[in-house]
């Protein structure tokens, strides 16, 4: 049985939105599978909508399936009414390119986006037939591994995953492909063997070959248990991002998905050093696409795929080098026809940005999303999101007077040091985005969604102690009493509970192996999933293994004290990241080094490489914390504004 | 330029919802590069009009869809362009111009007629069934309408339904040509009113129907690359 299909084509018939498995995208391929082929299969831990998209998963599908002994396919988290119909039929987990069946590929790989999908994991490894944890599998059972920006901190899935990538995969992946090729040609013996062979890959990270020890509930370290095995296993990072132009043939899938447009990457990493944000962290250096390579990229990709809209993606695109030359050359491309427009994820907050914007959304101008991230300049400070009000109106102020009604205002809270009037700071912005609204509209509306902040591994945050659930919750009836008789603020929050377990997952050690997989055990899957999630069933699993959720999430962590993630390194030194963390305490901000001299955080000078970046001088727009107005741009901001008027820094 | 096209929906992508295959038509149309006219207003869009909509999991030999061109284009390799851009089991099997005022699909069709493949029964038991269902004149159906349950007779909807003399891969094939006005009845509301008890292994659209001057002929016949008779599908 090599396609599934006839087993499946009468439970597709039950099911809710079957379209979800059928595959038939755009861009799908066909490959061919033999004794003499790796086969991967991709997962992604959610729904088909949710995976589909996940630029990194195509990256790896179109690059393995390039080579000539590799196949790749591509599977997502049934949903529960599939999964119960594939339970009750004894059917696997399949793909949706082919319909083979998960058991018969070589590899299952996951890719790790977000710590509330893990049960998800353990379901899709055990739906593949494939024993969950790692030391009961076999030599004919495929080899689970996870890639993906939550793989800096693996150990809560250490019992579950064979082998773990961490950083850029479009090279290690052909990597791991020979050494799985040449243990099937020798007859695909031992497991232990293939692993300790990927384990000396540059960027492998095999947890059975490591040994956690442990005093009490603190951690000693996590070590090698044999010779030859890394005692730090560092990220992979690609060196120039413009020769790997990927996807080349992005999936246009037939049902509707989320970010279901082209998108096309134009840089990858930040070096904006906002303290919160671990993808900024562990992505650097920053390696911008080549101009030309992107106008080519969203032109053929918009002739081939059909779609009238394009992403250009990155963690700040405002910040990419020429970035209003290539969005106009974008909408006056006459094969365009004017009907192509361009979305811009994550905006910066100025108006140069919303001019921009405003050049290029010439139709359907209907909502403009923003994060400030914290409500006072102080707050902003401490987390290095060095907007100046001044910023925010003006950028919000352009907005409305170019014919955007809807902003939307993204926040935290629970960030280290904030007080209530931190906290009521985001209510008093909202209440002046919403003034400077009625000066151009009725009745504008503002919609401010509110996160509670769970600190991740290799930022600086990693030492703070997370808030309560109940310390979140009353930050948000603050603001939610502030706001409620305010016309034209709709205050939206994540539950504090879904932050909690998320907290347990992001700086967890392997003991939390057990927790995940009773949550699992007991029917916790989809937890990103409000309807689903279920913080008892985490509270009570952590309870049943004696481990403590005040000393996994709510405590500060000293200086000296082992993280669980010690042993792997996304290329910045701890002594940075600990220096960041004193410095965020004394509200001091910490310059873009694009453009200002470096300040050794690791991430180059560890790999020999350098930021590639088309212009070294800061973009235009905003003051981006200098207090010094660059909205023409070019000009080199030499220092930060200090941390309190008139005392320099 | 007003153009109908006539495609099939078969295989895996009978999966698929309508408003998802809507999408995929206007991929495919920019795909072609055709000169699609949008609407006017604030959010344009394309103009395409849909014909009865195919309940999701069926195939179908004949669906059909209209689109208004902002320009005069020959049409000779309209069929192949678009299909390129289409997922497999979609395949354009006609096009044809029609006049800017022809009515609407919708309005048009006045019957379909669908094939059923029936699993876990025999060709006796169907016969029967479907023998006693004709003969009798109240086959009344009881269907949910905004919250509220309504019953009707469904009977005169029943237009004809053949059994197959031969089984087809152990499947009784059952057609059944049911009128879509003046009430229209859904082929799964059709089995639910047969009786006795089989498996519905597929369910397919093979034509539908309209009646100009007495004579019932589809929107567009298969095949068909050139104009139709123009002059009747005027309103």
């Amino acid at each position: 049985m090599t396609s599934m299909w006839p087993q499946l084509e009468p439970l597709l018939a039950k099911v809710g939105k079957p379209a979800r498995y059928i595959g038939c995208e755009e861009g799908a391929q066909t490959p061919r599978h033999g004794a003499d082929t790796v086969s991967w299969l991709l997962i992604y831990p959610d729904t088909y909508e949710i995976g589909l998209p996940n630029q990194g998963l195509q990256i790896l599908y179109e690059i393995l399936n390039e080579r000539d002994d590799a196949a790749a396919e591509r599977s997502y988290a049934p949903w529960v009414d599939l999964e119960a119909e594939l339970r009750a039929n004894g059917l696997p987990l399949f793909s949706v390119d082919t319909h083979r069946p998960a058991p018969l590929f070589d590899l299952l790989a996951f890719n790790l986006s977000a710590e509330l999908t893990y049960t998800n994991l353990l379901n899709c490894i055990d739906l593949a037939h494939v024993p969950v944890r790692a030391e009961d599998r076999a030599p004919h059972h495929p080899l689970v591994c996870a890639g993906g920006h939550c793989t800096y901190n693996p150990e809560p899935l250490a019992d579950f995953l064979d082998f773990v990538v961490l950083g850029d995969g479009e090279e290690v992946v052909s990597e791991v492909t020979d050494v799985i090729g040449e243990w099937k040609a020798s007859g695909r013996e031992s497991r232990e063997e293939v692993l300790h062979r990927l384990g000396l890959i540059e960027g492998v990270y095999v947890p059975s070959m490591y040994e956690a020890t442990y005093d009490g509930m603190r951690l000693v370290g996590v070590t090698p248990r044999y010779a030859g095995i890394p005692e730090i296993v560092p990220k992979r990072t690609l060196a120039d991002l413009g020769a790997w132009p990927y996807p080349k043939n992005q999936l246009v899938p037939v049902t509707e998905v989320v970010h279901d447009r082209l998108n096309v990457e134009v840089f990858r990493g930040c070096t904006r050093s906002c303290r919160f944000c671990q993808a900024g962290m562990i992505t650097r250096p920053v390696r911008e696409r080549p101009a030309d390579q992107v106008r080519t990229m969203v032109s053929e990709g918009l002739r081939r795929t059909g779609y009238d809209e394009v992403a250009l993606t990155s963690l700040s695109t405002a910040d990419m080098s020429g970035i209003e030359s290539i969005v106009s050359d974008i909408v006056n491309d006459p094969a365009n026809c004017g009907q192509v427009s361009v979305s811009l994820p994550s905006l910066r907050v100025d108006a140069f940005t919303v001019g921009v914007a405003a050049q290029i959304q010439k139709a359907r101008r209907t909502g403009l999303t923003f994060a400030p991230e914290a409500g006072t300049w102080r707050m902003r400070q401490v987390i290095n999101k060095l907007i100046r009000e001044e910023d925010l109106y003006g950028a919000v102020e352009s907005a409305y007077s170019q014919g955007w009604r809807r902003m939307k205002l993204y926040f935290l809270t629970g960030l280290p040091t904030e007080t209530d009037e931190d906290t009521l700071g985001i209510a008093e912005l909202a209440r002046n985005v919403v003034n400077i609204g009625r000066e151009h509209h009725k009745s504008p509306s503002v919609t401010v969604s509110v996160g509670g902040f769970v600190p991740k591994p290799f930022t600086p945050f990693q030492w703070f102690g997370q808030n309560t659930s109940v310390e979140l919750q009353r930050k948000i009836n603050l603001l939610r009493d502030e706001t409620r008789r305010e016309r034209g603020v709709d205050l939206k929050w994540h539950d504090p509970k879904a932050s909690v377990a998320e907290g347990i997952a992001s700086r967890g050690d392997r003991r939390l192996g057990r927790v995940i997989e009773e949550v699992w055990r007991r029917g916790g899957t989809f937890q990103e999933w409000s309807e689903f999630f279920d913080i008892e069933l985490w509270e009570q699993a952590m309870a049943a293994h004696g481990l403590d959720i005040d000393w996994y999430v709510y405590r500060h962590r000293t200086e000296d004290e082992v993280l669980p993630w010690d042993h792997l390194s996304a290329g910045l030194h701890k002594d940075f990241l600990w220096q960041d963390w004193r410095d965020a305490l004394a509200e001091v901000g910490l310059e873009d080094c694009r453009w200002t001299p470096c300040y050794d955080c690791g991430a180059c000078t560890g790999y020999s490489i350098e930021h590639i970046v088309a212009s070294a001088t800061p973009p235009a727009g905003g003051s981006q914390g200098t207090g010094v107005d660059l909205a023409s741009g070019g000009a080199v901001p030499v220092s930060l504004l200090p941390r309190r008027p008139g005392v320099a820094v | 330029m007003k153009v109908r096209l006539r495609f099939t929906k078969l295989g895996k992508i009978r999966f698929l919802g309508h408003r998802d295959l809507a999408r995929c038509w206007e991929r495919a149309i920019r795909r072609a590069g055709l000169p699609i006219a949008y609407s006017e207003g604030f959010s344009p869009r394309p103009r395409m009009h849909y014909g009865l909509a195919l309940p999701v999991g069926a195939e179908s030999h004949a669906e059909y869809m209209d689109i208004d061109l902002s320009a005069e284009i020959d049409l000779s390799d309209i069929a192949e362009l678009l299909g390129e851009g289409m997922p497999a089991g979609v395949d354009v099997t006609g096009v044809a111009e029609v006049p800017s005022n022809a009515e609407a699909l919708q309005a048009v069709v006045d019957r379909c007629t669908w094939e059923f493949e029936l699993t876990g029964t025999t060709i006796d038991e169907v016969e029967r069934s479907v023998r006693d269902l004709m003969e009798r004149d109240d086959v009344p159906l009881t269907f949910e309408r905004k919250g509220k349950a309504l019953t009707e007779n469904v009977r005169p909807a029943l237009l004809s339904v053949e059994v197959s003399p031969e089984l087809r891969d152990a499947a009784v094939v059952v057609v059944a040509d049911l009128a879509t006005k003046p009430r229209s009845i859904r082929p799964s509301e059709f089995l639910s009113c047969l009786g006795g008890t089989f498996d519905v292994r597929r369910t397919c659209r093979n034509e539908q129907w309209m009646t100009i001057d007495g004579v019932s002929e589809p929107p567009l016949a298969a095949g068909t690359t050139s104009r139709p008779a123009a002059e009747q599908l005027a309103s």
